[in-house]
């Protein structure tokens, strides 16, 4: 299992925290409402997610990982 | 075949087995597979699909034939050991492999081709693959499941530096420079003892040492000194981040193991395997890898014939005969597929009196079991060898697998006919025969290098000393030719285990299955039980030669784990009960000893369903507990309702945004029924919010959604919200909740002398003292009658409930199940998350705008609020439906219709019979179903359709009055 | 089958109290949550937060295997786990809280798991019997 390199325990095993990939934005207008519900970039390569580690310190996380190779990136 | 023991059985450790019937003389702890060729059995399996008679081909786990029972499952003879009573049978055939049924189907092989089910059985369109699939699925498959529950295996974590896949001479190599380097090194090893091939070949020596003395003094010494030798013991996989899973079958009595090695730096070792060779009949029992022969003749000293003839196309086959003389069998003839012979290999052979045959290739084999073998001259000339025995040896295969599995790259050799792996790959490099480095100097020098490497990527300082040296095994493993003749014809099998053979592979390239993905899925071959290690390099040179290209063009196929085979136990947990967790209350040990039916429920709550009386049913038991809440007093555990505190000075301000209800003006004391919505402004979750001071709330969110509302109050304080300053707590487990609820309720608390605030209004809490612990008392519940909601800390939970229960009994309490809730909460038209609120529905859809306060600046889902209210038509809305026959309980998920043949407008989502209504009553979501009320609908049922008026989505008290009195 | 290298024993009643403070507030607090901790026993001052003695359950585990029965199910390396060590963790579906002690280690976690982790460390125990 991958580990997710986790700022405030260390890497621990993905199955420890829940991936909500580019995250859900908190839209102030109707205006352009259904891109920031449901538009995501899925950018092949170097991305900014947000993880939750639920089994952990249960602090969410903005981690970049590469989605091509699956790495996290420093 | 004719095999026979090299050393002669001593009675003290002579066991008998039984073998598809036969009882036979075995030696303990040796190999199924050893055992049958040493008592001359040939036929130890029937092919896949065709049912043909076949031998034992490979050794270990790269044996493709012999699927054998053992009661434990279906396990390769390979790896099954000889214990006192063993019994096995053939997989794949009946009643035995020597005789087998369904051999018939062999004579049909030839109507049999690549892709003959689908071309047979589809018909146009696929029609008829129904008809004919329970047929074919029976037919096909091996083995049976095992009567007997798993045995247990156990899952183990552990943390290395550097770990060392496969203790051959590159592998001891590497963890030996490891383990010099101060690094906590793990050693895995798939056979019975460390050495690989220097346990086959007494000629090869490092140092001054026999090599398989070095490799288990190293192993013993390295184990002494600290690190982990785990024999018998196979990497099945490898994974990103340095993660190997490694299954170890222990000698003895201790579980199985499956090994999660996570290691800094990792060393494969695995070494590489001989290629069959591809002419007709090739799978004849009889016909086995020469390596395979020569380990059995060294490892387990059982011979394979008494005359044997090997029939090679490389060098160090001819080491591996001669090898195979030493030990003591007899091999007449060398068939070298190639011209001009080694004068040294050739002379040692001729000194051993074996006849070489230099330039011929073998065009097919004769008997069953072989009983000779043709051979064809470049100028067409046959020659034709008695033999009891062929040893096949077409060149290396290297063993890629764990290094292609997280992703490493291969890149095709030239010289070795095979693929090999491009450098390192995660902290994963290869070493030895695996990585095309198979002459034992230079797997030594390899491994050493690797090791050295791997400990430096582990952070430690390499151990400057020099490689082991090798001697003997100088003999080049590469073949100067491929492994597939270009006479092969006929049942000149590629993939032994799917039963593939050349021709079948040539008809799929000429069909147009001419990559090698579409082959592979097109002809099955490599998606046996050896995953392609014995077939891959054929098919792909088969291939090559269709399409007149190079293999390196070709390409190879995709290796995934698991690298050998391993029982489905392994991986899925044999804990029975525990691989899901069951939570429990306070009171569950009450309700089980009250003898409720307990269900599992969300979040994996174990819960009573309800309490039946002797000789009471369902039905009866869910009427009468009803009926007390109704008419008396009822009582039930509502602990695993999700909880929280949050508090703070944002408190107030942070409710006001993750929640559609505005709960900043609540004031102390109170509670309001609030809507938490998702932000596309469908419903998420309800619940009770109360205020215990101005910065406290007391927050209660829906069992099945507790975890997934923690998670997403976390998200709004760290993410979307870091203005605000709360603490957030769930304390789901702190406090037990007692619902005492009917109208004889209020004098139940009075009487069990609970304290009860004589105020406390319908939505009120009040914080009081029961045996010096602080608890909570609510007016509220989910049943529409007065009702009392006791929070208290979950141990205390016993002794008050018990208190309630006896107080109640001259009130006529009754404990109420969740099929009574269910009920309750149904005649109410309460919503339930997950059944009315399906993830679809807004608030407005279900009657809960009177929830929602939008005239606030901004909260979690008010965007999209605002937006559905420009176009409310269409919308899934909750109603009410009466059944035509009243007695009659509509299916819940039962599709309603307008009128028949319509389309479908909606579903039940909750049904049941309502001795307070008097009749049947449903709640529905249906396709602007307010606008349908009074009007009659249709409900679509697995058996016909029944009709159903539209009503309001309360079937009892609908003005509250009961529950607010 | 009883493995003398480690024995398991539940602990408490015990006082835990969960409080706010963005920096640990004692040696053996154990963070749950960001700027969350658990005080256990004679650090926990109820005043000072939020008395959450009846969220937990405890296991004392110990004896020399003690973290080869952790291994069955916790991905950490507990080789490594040194005085002092405490984390949060996954055990199954479980999140455990995990304190590493002179003897071997205690282990928490929510009380409605008890029973679970009590039956899950009974079968660990069991299965490491006779050695790895």
């Amino acid at each position: 299992m991958r580990l997710v390199p986790c700022p405030h325990c260390g890497p621990r095993e993905a199955g420890e925290f829940v991936c909500l990939g580019e995250g859900s934005t908190h839209p102030v207008h109707a205006d352009g409402l259904a891109d920031a519900l449901y538009t995501r970039t899925n950018a092949k390569g170097p991305a900014e997610e947000l993880w939750w580690h639920k089994f952990g310190c249960r602090r969410w996380l903005r981690l970049r990982r590469n989605s091509a190779s699956n790495e996290f990136l420093p | 075949m004719s095999g026979y023991r090299l050393s002669p059985l001593v009675p003290a450790e002579t066991v008998e087995i039984e073998f598809d019937g036969l009882r036979l003389p075995a030696r303990r702890g040796e190999s199924l597979a050893a055992a049958l060729m040493a008592n001359g059995i040939s036929t130890v399996a029937r092919s896949f699909k065709y049912h043909r008679p076949r031998g034992l081909l490979g050794f270990g786990s790269w044996e493709p034939n012999a699927a054998v029972e053992t009661g434990e499952g279906t396990e390769l003879a390979t790896n099954v050991r000889v214990t006192e009573g063993l019994r096995a049978r053939a997989a794949n055939c009946w009643p035995w492999a020597r005789f087998d049924v369904k051999s018939v189907l062999g004579a049909f092989g030839a109507l049999m081709p690549a892709g003959f089910y689908y071309k047979t059985f589809r018909g146009p369109g696929g029609r008829m693959w129904p008809l004919f699939e329970p047929a074919i699925r029976r037919a096909a498959g091996i083995g049976r499941l095992p009567a007997r529950a798993a045995p247990d295996t156990v899952k183990r974590n552990a943390h290395c530096d550097v770990l060392v896949v496969g203790a051959g001479a590159a592998g001891i190599a590497a963890a030996l420079a490891a383990h010099a380097s101060g690094a906590r090194v793990f050693l895995v090893e798939e056979g019975d003892a460390p050495g690989g091939r220097l346990l086959d070949r007494s000629d090869l020596r490092v140092g001054h040492e026999v090599g398989a003395v070095w490799a288990r003094r190293s192993a013993e010494e390295m184990t002494t000194s600290g690190a982990r030798v785990l024999l018998r013991t196979a990497a099945t996989g490898r994974y990103e981040g340095g993660l190997v899973v490694a299954y170890e079958r222990p000698a003895g009595d201790r579980p199985a193991c499956l090994w999660k090695i996570r290691a800094r730096a990792i060393v494969l070792a695995t070494g590489a395997i001989e290629r069959p060779l591809v002419f007709a009949d090739n799978d004849r029992p009889g016909v086995v890898l020469l390596a395979a022969a020569l380990a059995y003749a060294a490892r387990s000293r059982v011979a394979i014939g008494r005359h044997a003839v090997a029939v090679v196309n490389n060098d160090a086959a001819y080491e591996d005969v001669m090898a195979l003389v030493r030990e003591g069998v007899h091999v007449r003839h060398l068939v070298d597929m190639r011209g001009n012979p080694d004068a040294r290999l050739a002379a040692g052979l001729s000194g051993l009196g074996v006849e070489l045959h230099a330039g011929f290739a073998p065009v097919s084999a004769m008997g069953c079991p072989v009983y000779g073998l043709r051979i064809a001259g470049a100028g067409g000339a046959y020659r034709d060898l008695a033999c009891d025995a062929v040893l096949m040896s077409g060149g290396s295969t290297p063993l890629v697998h764990l290094h292609s599995h997280a992703g490493g790259r291969l890149r095709h050799s030239e010289e070795l006919h095979a693929f090999v792996p491009v450098g390192a790959h995660d902290g994963a490099r290869s070493a030895g025969a695996c990585n095309g480095r198979a002459e034992l100097a230079a797997a030594l020098a390899d491994g050493h290098a690797a090791g050295s490497l791997a400990a430096t990527e582990a952070g430690l300082v390499a151990h400057g000393g020099g490689a082991p040296v090798g001697s003997g095994g100088t003999a080049s493993v590469h073949p100067s030719a491929g492994a597939v003749p270009e006479v092969a014809r006929g049942k000149a099998f590629v993939d032994f285990a799917a039963d593939v053979t050349v021709a079948d592979l040539r008809l799929a390239a000429r069909e147009g299955y001419d990559s090698v993905e579409l082959l592979k899925r097109y002809t099955t071959t490599g998606m046996a039980v050896d995953q392609g290690r014995i077939a891959n390099l054929s098919a792909i040179e088969i291939l090559a030669q269709a399409r007149g290209a190079a293999p390196g063009d070709v390409g190879t196929t995709t290796y995934r784990p698991p690298f050998v085979p391993l029982p489905f136990v392994a991986i899925a947990d044999a804990g029975g009960a525990l691989l899901r967790p069951s939570r429990t209350t306070t009171l569950t040990a009450w309700h089980e000893a009250a003898g409720a039916v307990m269900y599992e429920s969300g979040a994996n709550w174990r819960r009573p369903g309800y309490y039946p009386r002797s000789g009471e049913g369902l039905e009866a038991a869910v009427r009468r507990e009803c009926r007390a809440v109704r008419q008396a007093v009822g009582i039930y555990d509502s602990s695993p309702l999700g909880k929280f505190e949050i508090s703070g000075p944002d408190a107030a301000a942070f409710l006001d945004f993750v929640y559609a209800t505005r709960l900043s003006d609540l004031a102390p004391g109170r509670g309001r029924y609030a809507l938490q919505l998702h932000e596309d402004g469908r419903l998420f979750d309800d619940g009770i919010v109360f205020r215990l001071a101005p910065d406290r709330y007391f927050v209660t969110t829906t069992t099945g959604n507790a975890d997934a509302c923690h998670q997403r109050f976390e998200y709004c304080r760290q993410v979307l919200r870091q203005d605000l300053s709360i603490g957030l707590l769930n304390v789901t487990e702190q406090w037990a909740d007692i619902v005492v609820c009917g109208p004889a309720a209020r004098q139940t608390i009075a009487d069990a002398g609970l304290p009860m605030p004589e105020r406390l209004a319908f939505l009120g809490m009040a914080t009081c003292r029961i045996a010096e612990r602080g608890v909570r008392v609510a007016r509220a519940g989910f049943t529409g009658e007065l009702s009392f909601e006791y929070f208290v800390p979950a141990n205390a939970a016993p002794e008050i409930w018990t208190r309630l229960l006896e107080a109640g009994r001259r009130h006529g309490i009754e404990p109420v199940g969740s099929e009574a809730n269910h009920v309750l909460r149904i005649e109410k038209g309460f919503i339930s998350v997950g059944h009315e609120a399906d993830g679809i529905c807004g608030p407005d859809d279900l009657g809960l705008s009177f929830a929602v306060h939008a005239d606030r600046p901004d909260f979690v889902g008010r965007q999209a609020l605002l937006r559905d209210r420009s176009s409310p038509h269409g919308r899934p809305q909750l109603v009410g439906l009466f059944a035509r026959d009243p007695g009659f309980v509509l299916p819940e998920g039962a599709a309603v219709l307008r009128t028949t043949g319509d389309r479908t407008r909606g579903y039940v989502t909750a049904s049941c019979h309502s001795e307070a209504a008097g009749r049947s009553v449903a709640l529905a979501l249906i396709e602007d179903g307010r606008s349908l009320s009074g009007q009659d609908v249709t409900l679509a049922l697995a058996d016909g359709t029944a009709g159903a008026r539209v009503v309001a989505p309360v079937f009892y008290d609908p003005r509250g009055e009961r529950q607010r009195g | 089958m009883a493995d003398p290298c480690v024995t398991v024993r539940p602990i408490g009643p015990e006082r835990i109290v969960a409080v706010f403070d963005t920096g640990r507030p004692g040696p053996d607090a154990a963070a749950i949550g960001p700027d969350t901790w658990l005080m256990i026993g004679g650090d926990a001052d109820v005043a000072a937060g939020i008395d959450v003695s009846d969220s937990y359950a405890g296991f004392a585990v110990t004896g020399p295997s003690a973290a080869d029965v952790f291994a069955q199910g916790i991905a950490l390396d507990l080789d490594r786990a040194v005085a002092g060590f405490v984390a949060r963790t996954r055990l199954g579906d479980v999140a455990v809280l995990l304190w590493r002690m002179p003897d071997g280690f205690v282990v928490r976690c929510e009380r409605s798991y008890a029973d679970w982790l009590a039956a899950w460390l009974a079968r660990a125990v069991r299965l490491s019997a006779g050695g790895i």
